[in-house]
């Protein structure tokens, strides 16, 4: 069975850091990063992710609007979207729910719980 | 199945659409090529059936957008040309099949039938799973060969799952799938249609449940039930201390690694504080950017006061870049005290982060079953009165220290926040405080001891107990200020005999055998909520899966019941109206354990016998008073005054 593709689309370099690091040494996946909304669209379309993991607020094309962007995507729409956010209000969480995402993620995480976090979401069996 | 029908010819679409909802299938119809592409390219189909002259964008010209858009759904197309030629340009256009008007209604369903088994899962007529099969053709459902009768919701629920038996479906897929796309069914509502089809199995004879739901996804034709998968809350548990070492390292690595940055970030916000008329609103944004980010990041690797700091920082930005003259010191020293934390060597915090998440721990006592007192204030003869009334009723409170003024200023009232982590770990030393009244009133306009200075202190160290000692009639308003911010005991002069027992029911000892029955889908949570409750004395009795919860609630008889809201099999809010009917269960505490905190679901739940409401994640201490206090009102349940 090949490796589960995840892409992280975060602008904070330590995120993307502990998230890649993390996630490498709990799972068998291929994660790749991305460190804008626009970067992470067009790394999308090239790489074809499983899933990807967006944060919410990020400068210039926010968390909301690149979802928008993957969802309006021929190739991308189907692409399950978990979100990070540091703000998990229960308000933003149902607007996030209502437009499609599959499951939010709220930092400040716990690393060790992420992996299984996201494949609980996701439906995805993690190495044993 | 979902049909998406494009034809303009109103009396054959009422028709079809009239047939094909009595054979079970779901249909939208439209009349022009513009809205079927809107549906097409919103939703997702099984089959289009399309006629080719239709208004707007003809039938071909739709047909090869559908393929150039990557779009593989089996399109059927209708017409009434009927030459070599137009079948020719119809199929390379992208459709599948081919029927010309007028042709033979069973035709064409044989045909959709045909297209539909392309992207089943299976080649065959009729759809199985073990003893369980479905004819479309004739929608006959049956089970160990006897026959089932379905509802036609669950009927297209069962051929849904089983047409692609390895798909996991969320409801809002269900929905897509099942209802026409002006029709917005409730949640609730499918599940009740799963519930309906789950009951009618397992009348008919099914061992296990057939349509089996995965946790947080949806549901989904059950696997092989010897090879489940393996869940991630089995593996955390299973973490080793190993693993723990390795992600500790992981973790600061990539701290030192970015430490740097945020200390830089951090000096940032800084400066603009210091000076903040100097600065634009560009930059004020910035800062308040850099705060987000912090909060978002330092918790991760343990700096979970720092974390909360940012968050709190951040909340109030707007309030300080509008009021740039009218800072107050206070936000520059939340800055020095997230500093401070910051300076911490991060190889505990990284170690501790990841082998204890919970508030539990920290409270969990060091001394086999001890607690630690101390007791603030001048006054030495009522100190020593409660110290006595104390020891006199249980032994379960040892180490009682007095403190002068002189301690109590070094504890609170130095404002250098250079020295956090000695009073962090000072206060570690006891975990509770008694504040007499010459701590709390007030001496001339203000109190020795201000509420946000006793905020700062519960920031300093969570688990903290704080009782304040009060006159009877002074004081209104810092009690009054106090209380708002939940997070005091408070006790007045008057009123110390009942000290004793508030201390040890602050301490959460439970004497009794007291059984909580915790129901709940998230194994992981359960675990947590034992981690809690047990070393307080409760007997806790977790059900993951709500099948086996009436027998477990007969059995355990538990003094307490906890329930979640949404659950894979039932609905925590129907379960507890359930319960509520049964005399049996009239009066049984039932508490719910919710991440939903809107004020709707809060009332909904109290409406049908909740008792009390808790948002997750929850505090282990909150949760354990929340719960002696639940008992006390309910079934007159004390705590023991004496050990």
């Amino acid at each position: 069975m090949t490796s589960k593709h995840l892409l992280l689309i975060d602008d904070e370099p330590t995120i993307q850091e502990v998230v890649q690091v993390g996630l490498e040494l709990d799972t068998d996946w291929i994660i790749s990063l991305a460190s804008s909304g626009s970067e992470g669209v067009s790394k999308a379309e090239h790489e074809q992710p499983d899933a990807i993991l967006l944060d919410v607020m990020m400068p210039g094309m926010d968390g909301i609007e690149t979802f928008e962007r993957l969802k309006k995507h021929k190739l991308l729409h189907s692409t399950p979207v978990i979100f990070l956010t540091a703000k998990a209000q229960s308000l933003q969480r149902r607007q996030l729910s209502q437009i499609g995402a599959r499951g939010i993620i709220s930092k400040p995480f716990n690393s060790l719980q992420l992996a299984g976090q996201i494949s609980k979401l996701l439906g995805w069996q993690l190495k044993s | 199945m979902r049909i998406l029908l494009v034809d303009d010819d109103r009396a054959l679409s009422d028709a079809l659409t009239a047939s094909f909802r009595e054979l079970h299938y779901t249909v939208d119809s439209v009349e022009d090529g513009e809205e079927a592409w809107s549906y097409g390219s919103t939703f997702d189909y099984d089959l289009v059936i399309l006629d080719w002259m239709i208004p707007n964008v003809d039938g071909i010209t739709l047909c090869r957008r559908f393929r150039e858009h990557g779009s593989h759904v089996p399109i059927l197309l209708m017409t009434a040309r009927n030459s070599c030629t137009d079948k020719v340009v119809g199929l390379d256009s992208g459709a599948d099949d081919y029927v010309i008007k007028p042709f033979d209604f069973e035709e064409l369903l044989a045909r959709i039938r045909a297209l539909l088994r392309r992207n089943s899962d299976r080649s065959a007529l009729r759809l199985t799973c073990g003893k369980l099969e479905l004819d479309p053709r004739s929608c006959e459902v049956s089970f160990d060969n006897k026959p089932l009768t379905l509802t036609a919701t669950e009927y297209a629920l069962l051929e849904l799952f089983l047409r692609r038996k390895t798909h996991t479906f969320s409801i809002e897929l269900i929905v897509d799938n099942l209802w026409p796309s002006d029709s917005y069914p409730a949640k609730a509502t499918v599940r009740s249609h799963i519930r309906g089809l789950r009951n009618k199995l397992k009348k008919a004879g099914a061992t296990s449940d057939v349509i089996q739901t995965v946790n947080g996804i949806g549901y989904r034709l059950q696997a092989k039930p010897k090879n489940l998968p393996v869940t991630r809350s089995t593996t955390i548990v299973q973490n080793t201390f190993e693993q723990q070492r390795e992600r500790a390292n992981m973790l600061v690595s990539v701290w030192q690694k970015h430490q740097s940055t945020h200390l830089n970030n951090l000096s940032i916000v800084e400066h603009f504080l210091n000076s903040p008329a100097m600065h634009s609103q560009e930059q004020a944004n910035n800062c308040r950017a850099i705060l987000h980010t912090l909060s978002g990041t330092l918790g991760t690797f343990g700096f979970t006061a720092a974390s909360q700091l940012s968050a709190e920082l951040e909340e109030l930005w707007p309030t300080i870049s509008d009021e740039k003259d009218l800072l107050s010191d206070r936000y520059l020293t939340i800055i020095d005290a997230i500093k401070t934390e910051l300076d911490m060597p991060i190889e505990q915090r990284a170690c501790s982060e990841n082998s204890a998440n919970d508030s539990a721990d920290d409270s969990a006592d060091d001394s086999g079953g001890q607690h630690r007192l101390m007791i603030v204030g001048r006054q030495h003869a009522l100190g020593q009165a409660i110290q006595a009334s104390i020891l006199s009723c249980t032994s379960r409170v040892e180490a009682i220290s007095m403190s002068g003024l002189g301690e109590v200023e070094r504890l609170f009232l130095d404002q250098s926040i250079s020295n956090v982590s000695l009073k962090r770990r000072r206060l570690h030393e006891c975990t509770i405080l008694i504040l007499l009244p010459d701590i709390v009133e007030f001496e001339g306009r203000n109190p020795r001891i201000s509420v946000p200075m006793l905020e700062r202190l519960f920031e300093l160290v969570p688990n903290l107990k704080i009782f304040l000692i009060q006159s009877d009639t002074k004081d209104r308003q810092f009690r009054s200020q106090a209380r708002l911010t939940r997070v005091f005991t408070q006790c007045e002069v008057s009123d110390l005999q009942a000290l004793p027992e508030r201390i040890l029911q602050c301490f959460n000892i439970v004497e009794d055998d007291l059984t909580v029955l915790a129901i709940d889908d998230d194994p992981l949570f359960l675990k947590g909520l034992e981690s809690i409750l047990c070393p307080s004395g409760f007997n806790v009795v977790t059900v993951s899966d709500c099948v086996d919860f009436w027998s477990t609630l007969s059995t355990t008889n538990p003094s307490l019941l906890m329930l979640d809201i949404e659950m894979p099999y039932v609905n925590g809010i129907e379960l507890c109206q359930t319960i509520r009917r049964h005399p049996q269960w009239l009066q049984l505490p039932v508490i719910f354990v919710s991440a939903y905190t809107d004020s709707d679901t809060q009332h909904t739940a109290f409406s049908v016998g909740a008792d009390d409401y808790i948002a997750k994640p929850i505090e282990g201490d909150r949760l354990i008073t929340r719960i002696l206090n639940r008992l006390a009102r309910v079934n007159g349940y004390r705590v023991p005054s004496a050990a």
